[in-house]
């Protein structure tokens, strides 16, 4: 539907954005010897770190600040707090009232927003060049000085409750991967808990808790600003300091804890059936390192994921291609998290073909001792990978949201600037060794997996009825 | 086709690590339409009175963006032609064009042939498979897609300025020698059944079609444009290779080349794949308007599609301000304060932040070339429906009653403006709004007319655009859910139409 897809287009990019785009699939086209962002760093006095991305393409610029807190940080038993606060955010302080800071960033032509991960929370503005200082004024302001009522964090409770309604529960594929997500970590594991929350955990959620996170962890020390635009540094210097340069750390920051033990337990399928399921679809997650816990296997599995999950690669070749037993496939890795990362696979079973053997396809397929990638193979997609990141400047607040997600979730800004150079150093082992440490069913660890079926409520094909008494 | 899978499937995945305070939605401007310049009897159809041909000197200082129109040859002012922006920041080339000739002209019988053939351009073509295809776009970094509208085909195109001359050369192969093999038919048939399969589980993708089927009626914009399971079945290589032949034409494209290219450069690229290569049919297809069903009875302007869902996913729909009305921009600064505007609207703030009725609410002017509409979307809670549609009720007779204040008026028309440059700030968005609004009177210039179009609109046009829409009567209303309350008039609708 031509309707459909114009109206949620912005949302898909950007999700895939964070996804595909993140540090980690960049690379340096120009030479191998530059950097990919040319991006300057400083740190003010009160521990504030700021990074330029110069970019004088239009006369406006991109404006980041990232929080060193998340979903993880939620207290036992208030799992969507972290979110719950992002929303307050825009409830306003003296200087700004509630529901002003959009509205004042609209009517300069700009846009803004702000999103919550679990390892960090972000905020963002993009707005004409002239308007910056009232962009970074406003948010200065509220990292320290946001003015809650009570009326309005009930009513924002009720708007998170719609959102989960119709982000997950209304949604039987987003409500299957909580589901596994929660199983896979297990509950000794913060990232077992969506970021979002649970449903009786959110409408839990109060006016207190909320103001108790926002100062145990809304501090200059705790912050990282990204700049890109129509700025320089030296202009960029003079902005932060009038501005953030002003604020005091009101508290020293306690460490982040979290727990984060795996569970030894075996991970049972999940099979998630729903009467508005016509197209039954395969899912796989699989742990795996994050860059931050293994550069060198995080790498390899960069390189590995754009060779096995591209539409001209041997999973789709082999199982939509040739054996015709899925009509799509598809796999993935995202390199950014504090703790461990996820591996994604997912496959959409051709019409009449039961999922069990799908699945037993694909597993006869990464099991296959020749599944290897060759020399030849390994140059052609890092040649991909290293070009690949010229497109990623084409755009304003493209390089900031890369350089934020990696730069929150572990890794330096020597890593995202050299990462072509990186990727050029993994070797042939180096990504056979993580296709078999980590995604090969036969000789990785089955408590790092975890599969999901989404099906019909009746299964439309008779095969699928024997696929599923075979499986119980 | 294969974001298709990608797209979906990552998103379901992934989506639970990162959310939003806002909802996503993107307030963009007019789609513009050449198909109906022609049905246009009153009004004039420019901001600016003169039509401004190749080769005349910009009569605005301080451009939105530096646009140019070029024709195939240098000499030629008036002949075919496409837009030009050179620049050189980044070495990329991106092209964006469009055919005339989208779903709207698929037959009922063949419902979603126009997407199903744009997902053939990629998979072969003249020597190669579809798998040397993809590899050899891959391993040089070219980034080409189609995809259909019901009014268009749409292409876009991206390559490193060093990659140029192969990146041309397959993009000129895919529109002119697509191998239309039967396995990659039988592939993409495969995907295209498991992707209508899959939207329905969808509440927000119900609701378009209820919308769709009934805010069009007897019209084909009101059929599926992504095919039914039967026509999606139906489809044959005969069909698609007609549909190819019929659909890909120099004399209904339309073309923008930004980025790393000189004008002659330009110039040469567009004479090569877009005007010497494509056949020359100048077939034209005579379709009926789809104007907005007035006249129908008052108990037939709500429509119920029972669903077993928490929430209720609501559509309201007013007829449309065609884009070339004079009235055009100050039905978009009515938008933009009624709905459109994100956290700036009047409903945003009445909805969700007094009352936290919804995670989002949105209203956006759908520009088709055959009938243009007025869209507003939310979804909420079972038990609040009626709650929701009293208050957009009322929303509306208040901007039809009193006038916007200044400065509400003024930060709605500086958004508008100003977010304009901003909108560009990549090749591929340059390329993308420009396409948009090819085909005006004001040419390349149309941002630069629209921005003081806009700086003119007052109070009280906004206003009165608010009195058109309220004079329309009970807008059609489409809810999927199990909506609490009374609804005595309301169409029930069961099985929702062109699925099966």
């Amino acid at each position: 539907m031509t309707l459909h897809i114009s109206r949620h287009l912005f949302y898909k990019v950007w999700v895939i954005l964070l996804i595909t785009l993140a540090f980690a699939n960049l690379s340096n086209s120009r030479a191998e010897s530059q950097l990919s962002f040319d991006a300057q760093d400083f740190t003010l006095e009160n521990g504030l770190r700021v990074i330029v991305v110069e970019n004088p393409r239009v006369p406006a610029v991109a404006h980041m600040i990232w929080y060193g807190v998340g979903a993880i940080d939620d207290p036992l038993g208030a799992s969507g707090l972290a979110h719950y606060l992002e929303h307050l955010m825009f409830k306003g302080t003296d200087q700004v009232p509630s529901g002003e800071f959009s509205k004042r960033i609209k009517s300069y032509g700009g846009s803004d927003n702000a999103f919550t991960s679990y390892d960090y929370t972000a905020y963002f503005q993009i707005v004409p060049k002239d308007k910056i200082l009232d962009a970074v004024t406003m948010e200065a302001d509220r990292m320290q000085n946001l003015k809650l009522i009570v009326e309005e964090t009930l009513s924002e409770n009720k708007v998170i409750q719609e959102e989960r309604l119709q982000v997950v529960d209304n949604e039987p594929a987003r409500r299957l991967t909580e589901q596994m997500r929660s199983a896979l970590f297990g509950s000794d594991h913060v990232y077992h808990r969506p970021v979002i929350g649970w449903m009786d955990e959110i409408k839990s959620l109060t006016y207190d808790q909320a103001v108790a996170f926002y100062k145990s962890a809304y501090e200059p020390a705790n912050a990282t600003v990204v700049l890109a635009g129509d700025i320089t540094v030296e202009e960029a210097q003079k902005l932060v300091s009038a501005t953030y340069g002003m604020l005091e750390n009101e508290k020293e920051l306690s460490p982040r804890q979290h727990q984060v033990v795996l569970s030894d337990e075996p991970r049972d399928k999940v099979v998630m059936t729903d009467p508005s399921v016509r197209q039954p679809v395969f899912y796989r997650q699989i742990i795996a390192p994050s860059y931050k816990m293994d550069e060198k296997a995080s790498l390899s599995l960069q390189v590995l994921s754009e060779w096995l999950g591209r539409v001209d690669g041997p999973l789709y070749q082999t199982l939509v291609s040739d054996k015709k037993l899925a009509s799509g496939i598809g796999f993935s890795y995202d390199p950014n998290a504090l703790y461990e990362s996820l591996a994604f696979l997912s496959a959409w079973p051709q019409s009449g073909v039961a999922m069990e053997d799908l699945e037993n396809a694909i597993d006869e397929f990464l099991n296959a001792p020749d599944l290897k990638i060759d020399e030849a193979t390994l140059n052609r997609i890092k040649s991909r990978l290293k070009e690949s990141v010229i497109f990623e400047r084409d755009s304003l607040i493209g390089p900031a949201m890369i350089i934020g997600h990696a730069i929150m979730s572990g890794a330096t800004l020597d890593d995202v600037e050299n990462w072509a150079s990186k990727i050029d150093t993994v070797t042939v082992d180096d990504v056979n060794d993580v296709l078999a440490n980590y995604i090969v069913p036969a000789t990785s660890n089955p408590q790092h997996r975890i599969t999901g079926y989404l099906l019909p409520e009746v299964p439309e094909m008779p095969e699928m009825i024997e696929g599923e008494e075979e499986q119980e | 086709m294969r974001l298709i899978l990608s797209l979906s499937v990552l998103i379901a995945l992934m989506a639970p690590v990162i959310v939003w305070a806002q909802t996503q939605i993107e307030s963009e401007l007019p789609h513009s339409d050449p198909l109906s310049h022609a049905t246009i009897e009153d009004g004039p159809s420019c901001f600016k009175d003169a039509v401004l041909e190749a080769g005349d000197t910009a009569p605005y200082a301080d451009r939105v963006v530096d646009a140019a129109y070029l024709t195939a040859d240098a000499e030629d002012k008036f002949g075919n032609g496409f837009w030009h922006v050179e620049d050189h920041s980044l070495p990329i080339v991106t092209i964006a064009a469009r055919f005339w000739s989208g779903a709207v002209l698929d037959p009922e019988s063949r419902q979603g042939l126009s997407i199903f053939l744009t997902s053939l351009f990629d998979e072969g073509a003249g020597e190669l498979t579809a798998q040397q295809f993809q590899q050899q776009l891959a391993d040089e970094n070219i980034s080409m897609s189609f995809f259909s509208t019901r009014d268009t085909i749409e292409l876009r195109f991206k390559t490193l300025t060093s990659h140029k001359d192969k990146a041309v050369e397959m993009l000129k192969s895919a529109l002119t020698e697509p191998r239309f093999d039967e396995d990659a038919i039988e592939r993409m048939r495969a995907q295209h059944l498991s992707r209508l399969k899959n939207a329905q589980k969808s509440p927000d993708w119900r609701a378009d079609r209820l919308m769709l089927s009934y805010m069009y009626p007897d019209h084909p914009y009101a059929l599926n444009s992504g095919g039914t399971l039967s026509s999606l079945a139906a489809i044959t290589k005969l069909d698609i290779e007609g549909a190819w032949q019929a659909k890909i034409d120099r004399n209904n494209v339309e073309v923008v080349i930004v980025g790393d290219i000189s004008a002659d450069e330009a110039r040469g690229l567009y004479n090569e794949v877009f005007v010497e290569a494509l056949p020359d049919y100048a077939s034209s297809q005579e379709l009926p308007l789809a104007p907005y069903p007035l006249d129908t009875e008052v108990s037939e302007r709500t429509y119920i599609h029972p669903y077993d869902s928490p929430q209720s996913h609501i559509r309201v729909v007013w007829d449309g301000v065609d884009f070339y009305n004079q009235a055009y921009p100050a039905a978009l600064v009515f938008n933009h304060i009624f709905g459109g505007g994100g956290f700036s609207s009047r409903l945003m703030e009445e909805i969700r932040e007094k009352r936290g009725l919804t995670y989002g609410v949105s209203t956006y002017l759908d520009e088709k070339s055959l009938g243009d509409r007025f869209i507003l979307s939310l979804s909420t809670d079972n038990k609040n429906v009626k709650e929701v549609l009293e208050l957009i009720r009322f929303e509306l007779e208040k901007l039809a009653q009193e006038l916007v204040s200044e400065d509400e008026l003024n930060d709605a028309v500086n958004y508008l403006t100003g977010s304009l440059p901003i909108s560009m700030s990549s090749t591929d968005r340059t390329a993308s709004k420009l396409l948009s609004v090819m085909g005006t009177c004001d040419g390349v210039y149309y941002y630069d007319a629209l921005v003081e179009a806009l700086k003119s609109v007052t109070a009280e046009d906004v206003r009165d655009i608010a009195r058109i829409f309220l004079q329309m009567g009970e807008p059609q209303t489409f809810i999927v859910g199990q909506p609490e309350g009374e609804f005595p008039e309301a169409v029930t609708v069961d099985v929702l139409e062109n699925i099966e």
